[in-house]
């Protein structure tokens, strides 16, 4: 069963289309993470399954629930972290802390949160760095053990090492059962931490994927040095495009079968060949 | 939606400590004034007949009126303007920050991302003004009885209790109308316009209407017309027509505020 379902969402604000008729699921124990260049519609998806706008068309079903009419119920198991992590000003983090803790009920592991994340909860919001701000979203987000993790760029404004910690949260969480949503800018981290991805670009889902199924994506950069005149049009070819030229060279991005392009190289006399396949920031960029 | 009530009103207890001490200060500086002005009640009684017919008519000074009971003074002094100002100041800046304030800032996303409803954060902000508004009304109408007494002034309990209470539906139907604007709106400053302008223009229409008689039944579309604060203190009544309009706006601005707000976009 898929923890996450969403079919067909459609939301527009006037004539521009954030969200054009999308559709992916989310299994269960699963580190999902969701792509897309600014302003592709990434957010407006995220607020959309925690029920802060409507969307015009299509449906939402989180651990089976719908998260526009049972929005109520589910949010009792989900942990929501904003893109951009508001929070009252004179409030400090223990109160936050608190108040969430409040409206949920139940226990928190905050505590064990705050020690990880080196946080303190004495200070006032309007006194934090954005980087504390992002360590108390994060503690908001985790600290009640949901079963579903939103998060809109989790690792945004921290440290490096800290972003470790996001990661070591992440995996625990899902060794426990928990499912996780994430949008991310970070193609590193996508690649270090998600099993699956969504890249989404103008509203619409150009691909959803496993990032093992991605890397075999037949991508490569084929670097080519020729030891005479050499006539650069002969590689205009179906998949294959001329990334730079070099003196007595040639840099080629290949998509598909590569045998092709072996067979016209060997018309010419070479001097070196490299092939190397494409890096996964290389693949997205294809998709952006 | 408890949780969310109790947690404003301990933001706010600052603010509702200063705005009723604020209104206290007031009053007692008018009861302090009273004795020195009833000494002087026939000549300043003169001294408003020599003033436009107009003018006295647009504060609420008739023909007859004096300056010789506390309730008069007050009433034309603190009731007829300060008050009602400091009701809408405080009322309309709670609903602008509580509601759309909220939405522009963005720390909506924390009480929405929670099992709570729209409906529950909403009446939850909801009752947490009318509580402050409640008490402010408490302390800055009955405060007359400690301060006419400290001052050893005759006064009408039963007129200060009558005026607390068409005071409170004044001020409760005003901070329902912010509530719904505010339901409305994603920017606080396009709330505050709206309101200010609305209520100013219901200040004027019922200035029109007392100044010129073939405008008089513009005062039926305005506020502060059913807000007759002299018959509540002076006369201890209150207008049924008041009563109803009162209870009308809050009823129709209450429930349209909360439907718009459970079901709009809260985009930040």
């Amino acid at each position: 069963m898929s923890v996450i379902e969403v079919q067909n969402l459609k939301k527009y604000f006037g004539k521009i289309k954030a969200v054009d008729d999308i559709s992916f699921t989310v299994e269960r124990g699963e580190i999902f993470g969701f792509l897309g260049p600014n302003g592709a519609g990434k957010t407006t998806a995220i607020r959309c399954m925690m029920d802060f706008i409507r969307p015009q068309y299509g449906s939402i079903k989180i651990l089976d629930k719908d998260a526009q009419k049972d929005t109520v119920e589910l949010k009792k198991n989900i942990g929501y972290l904003s893109g951009y992590v508001s929070l009252y000003d004179k409030w400090t983090g223990k109160t936050h802390i608190d108040f969430v803790c409040s409206l949920n009920g139940g226990e928190d592991r905050s505590k064990e949160l705050i020690e990880k994340f080196d946080f303190d909860p004495t200070r006032k919001a309007k006194h934090l760095s954005s980087g504390n701000k992002q360590k108390l979203g994060l503690i908001m987000a985790f600290m009640l053990r949901p079963e579903v993790l939103i998060l809109d760029e989790p690792t945004i404004g921290l440290a490096p090492l800290l972003q470790n910690t996001v990661y070591e949260l992440l995996r625990e969480a899902t060794n426990n059962g928990s499912t996780v949503f994430m949008s991310s800018h970070n193609l590193a981290e996508v690649d270090r931490i998600c099993s699956r991805v969504g890249i989404i670009k103008n509203g619409k889902m150009v691909a959803v994927e496993s990032i093992h199924a991605l890397k075999e994506m037949r991508m490569y950069t084929v670097t080519a040095y020729f030891s005479e005149d050499f006539d650069k049009n002969a590689f205009k070819m179906d998949g294959t495009e001329i990334a730079k030229e070099l003196p007595k060279g040639l840099v080629l991005n290949v998509k598909g079968d590569l045998d092709p392009l072996i067979k016209k190289l060997g018309q010419f006399n070479l001097k070196d060949l490299e092939i190397e396949h494409a890096s996964l920031d290389d693949i997205f960029l294809e998709y952006y | 939606m408890i949780r969310i009530f109790l947690r404003i009103i301990r933001d706010k207890k600052t603010s509702i400590i200063v705005y009723s001490v604020a209104g206290i200060l007031l009053l007692w500086m008018y009861v302090a004034m009273f004795p020195s002005i009833r000494d002087q009640a026939e000549s300043l009684s003169e001294l408003m007949q020599s003033y436009p017919e107009g003018f006295l008519e647009a504060f609420g000074i008739d023909e007859g009126f004096n300056f010789d009971r506390l309730e008069n003074f007050v009433s034309i002094e603190h009731f007829s303007l300060i008050w009602p100002i400091m009701v809408i100041f405080m009322l309309v800046s709670f609903a602008g920050a509580g509601i759309t304030g909220e939405i522009e800032k963005g720390t909506v996303e924390i009480p929405l991302s929670r099992p709570v409803s729209r409906i529950g954060i909403f009446f939850g902000r909801y009752l947490a003004g009318l509580f402050i508004l409640l008490i402010f009304t408490i302390f800055s109408v009955f405060a007359v009885v400690p301060l006419a007494n400290l001052h050893a002034i005759d006064y009408v309990f039963e007129n200060y209790t009558t005026f607390a209470i068409l005071g409170f539906l004044f001020g409760w139907a005003i901070f329902s109308l912010a509530m719904m604007f505010s339901a409305f709106f994603s920017e606080k400053s396009r709330v505050y316009m709206f309101i200010g302008s609305l209520l100013i223009t219901m200040y004027v229409l019922n200035l029109i209407a007392v100044l010129k008689e073939s405008f008089q039944d513009l005062k039926f579309l305005s506020f502060f017309y059913y807000y007759d604060y002299k018959s509540a203190v002076v006369d201890n009544t209150i207008n049924s027509e008041a009563i109803w309009v009162f209870a009308a706006v809050i009823i129709f601005c209450t429930f349209i505020g909360a439907i718009w707000y459970k079901n709009r976009d809260i985009a930040v």
